[in-house]
């Protein structure tokens, strides 16, 4: 049968139980109540975002601007900057820092 | 060479995960249960250093990208790229077992991981193109054992966890080019 995405995401049947300390829980209520939605649906909503906030920060990251110009500084650098103690370690290791296959 | 085993990117069949521990929840559980997933879903690759199929250090590394906030004028004509490629290092641990052990010249096991996971950016970076190696500290205990190294990692002045590294230069470093 066809399900459009609203009927699916609408489909809440799946349970999260949590414990938190009765100052946060007295803390999400108010919070909750201020949004005009249940303690469950703003802790769905909350997780929900959260969670995809998550998944985003594992494969991009937004510079703010000072960290953008920090960059442009590194990459305007000598690139023949001298490193002494990555050049000690690689040369120690060798052929064992490669990996096989 | 000091430390017994060897580089290999990790497989399920053939790596004993269950034994690991580093003292880390997070970097215990995601080599227990989410690396293999990651891998098969090409999100992330693992590698891992292991003895006789057990697994002694890891680390991970997976396309990375740094998005520039919008730039005005001559920035943007200088810079045109919004998007910067780059490599992350989400992830490096090794195992309570290791704790201490020194190489011949008094580097740490971890530190022998890091490199491993360095070199093998550099070599990435000229197959694909990336301009930074972005590693991901969990704490500012890590973060200092980044710096400690020496190895040239910088941190980001708004995200002092997220520490930098030029690939260019470690491509020159390694002989990848």
């Amino acid at each position: 049968m066809f399900m459009n995405p609203q009927t699916q995401e609408s489909n809440k049947s799946d349970r999260i139980n949590f414990r938190t300390s009765s100052e946060r829980k007295q803390l999400i209520l108010e919070a909750a109540a201020l949004r005009g939605q249940s303690a469950s649906e703003f802790a769905e909503s909350a997780l929900f975002e959260k969670a995809l906030e998550v998944v985003r920060d594992t494969q991009v990251l937004m510079l703010t601007t000072q960290d953008s110009l920090f960059l442009t500084h590194l990459s305007q650098r000598d690139p023949e900057r001298p490193n002494p103690a990555l050049e000690a370690a690689s040369q120690e290791f060798g052929p064992a820092l490669e990996i096989e296959g | 060479m000091s430390f017994p085993g060897s580089f290999e990117r990790f497989d399920k069949k053939k790596h004993a995960r269950e034994g690991f521990s580093c003292g880390e929840p997070s970097l215990d559980f995601f080599i227990q249960q989410l690396a293999g997933q990651q891998q098969s879903r090409n999100q992330a690759v693992t590698y891992v250093y292991a003895q006789e199929g057990r697994i002694l250090g890891y680390f991970t590394l997976s396309a990375y990208s740094l998005l520039k906030p919008e730039l005005e004028g001559a920035r943007a004509a200088k810079e045109p790229y919004e998007r910067v490629p780059a490599l992350m290092l989400g992830r490096l641990a090794r195992d309570l077992s290791m704790k201490g052990k020194r190489s011949e010249g008094g580097l740490s096991f971890g530190t022998f991981l890091l490199l491993a996971a360095m070199r093998k950016a550099a070599q990435l970076s000229l197959e694909l193109g990336a301009v930074f190696l972005v590693l991901e500290a969990l704490h500012e205990n890590a973060a200092q054992f980044y710096h400690g190294t020496g190895f040239g990692f910088e941190a980001l002045p708004d995200h002092p966890l997220k520490l930098v590294l030029e690939l260019k230069h470690l491509q020159k470093q390694f002989g990848v080019l």
